[in-house]
């Protein structure tokens, strides 16, 4: 284990878990076109209110909510304070976090078979 | 985003050939991990039937640190078709002394995850407990 985890404010064991579910919250999150098509909307516009994301889809302003709720519990999505509004807007963390962390181990593989190639053919 | 990953990779080699490489703990320690980590060769268990164990810790070549991959075999179907953990791989002979090898995983976060806290990449860690810190 690295002498740095454990400088970290929580034990390694309780921050992996925690670290287990922002991940798999943030997956969930990400499982759904519905949600991507508004992290892609928001991408693009910065701050958009639930009445502006609900336009562009066939669905209930509530239905928005929820996704909008889902997309905030996993960290990928902040909300303004104010009651009606409420403005949402990305939050970029979770995402790099899910995204370096499949491109991690992506490349665990890809370097793995490049090697086999190597093991296979002899140099 | 996906947490499935698909890799296809085509070599001149035999199915058998292929085969061997994974299931030998000799030959698997001659490619596995990423480059720059080295498997230890008595580290190694490939118990080779369904519901046997699968094993193999690497070590960084800088650093000294060590990650671990571990799963259980649940499909052997030589020289076809593994499958073990969340993984699976396939053979296909091309019929020209080629073979295309196709594998598929799904990310599991927590076994990941703490291969990665295993293999000392702490940054990835600390970034994600300020991040975390952040939220609360």
């Amino acid at each position: 284990m690295s002498p740095h985890l454990t400088t970290a404010v929580y034990s390694t064991e309780t921050l992996i878990n925690l670290a287990d579910e922002q991940l798999s919250r943030t997956f969930a999150a990400l499982a759904d076109p519905t949600r991507r098509a508004i992290l892609a909307r928001l991408a693009s516009s910065g701050e958009a209110t639930v009445n502006e994301l609900a336009q562009p889809f066939a669905i209930s302003l509530q239905a928005v909510s929820k996704h909008l709720k889902v997309l905030e519990r996993a960290g990928l999505i902040t909300r303004g304070k104010d009651r009606q509004l409420r403005p949402s807007r990305i939050q970029g963390a979770a995402f790099k976090q899910a995204a370096a962390y499949l491109e991690d181990y992506r490349e665990f593989w890809e370097d793995s078979f490049d090697r086999l190639g190597e093991h296979l053919e002899g140099r | 985003m996906s947490r499935q990953i698909t890799i296809r990779r085509v070599y001149r080699a035999s199915r058998e050939a292929l085969w061997a490489a994974w299931t030998e703990p000799e030959q698997l320690a001659a490619w596995w991990g990423k480059r720059g980590w080295t498997a230890r060769l008595d580290s190694i268990v490939l118990d080779v039937r369904p519901g046997g164990v699968f094993r193999v810790t690497t070590v960084n070549d800088e650093d000294g640190s060590e990650m671990t991959n571990e799963g259980v075999y649940t499909e052997v179907a030589p020289p076809a078709r593994l499958a073990f953990g969340e993984s699976v791989v396939t053979f296909t002979d091309l019929g020209d002394g080629r073979t295309e090898m196709t594998f598929h995983t799904t990310m599991e976060a927590s076994a990941a995850l703490r291969d990665r806290a295993a293999g000392g990449l702490a940054s990835a860690f600390e970034r994600l407990a300020e991040h975390l810190g952040e939220r609360s």
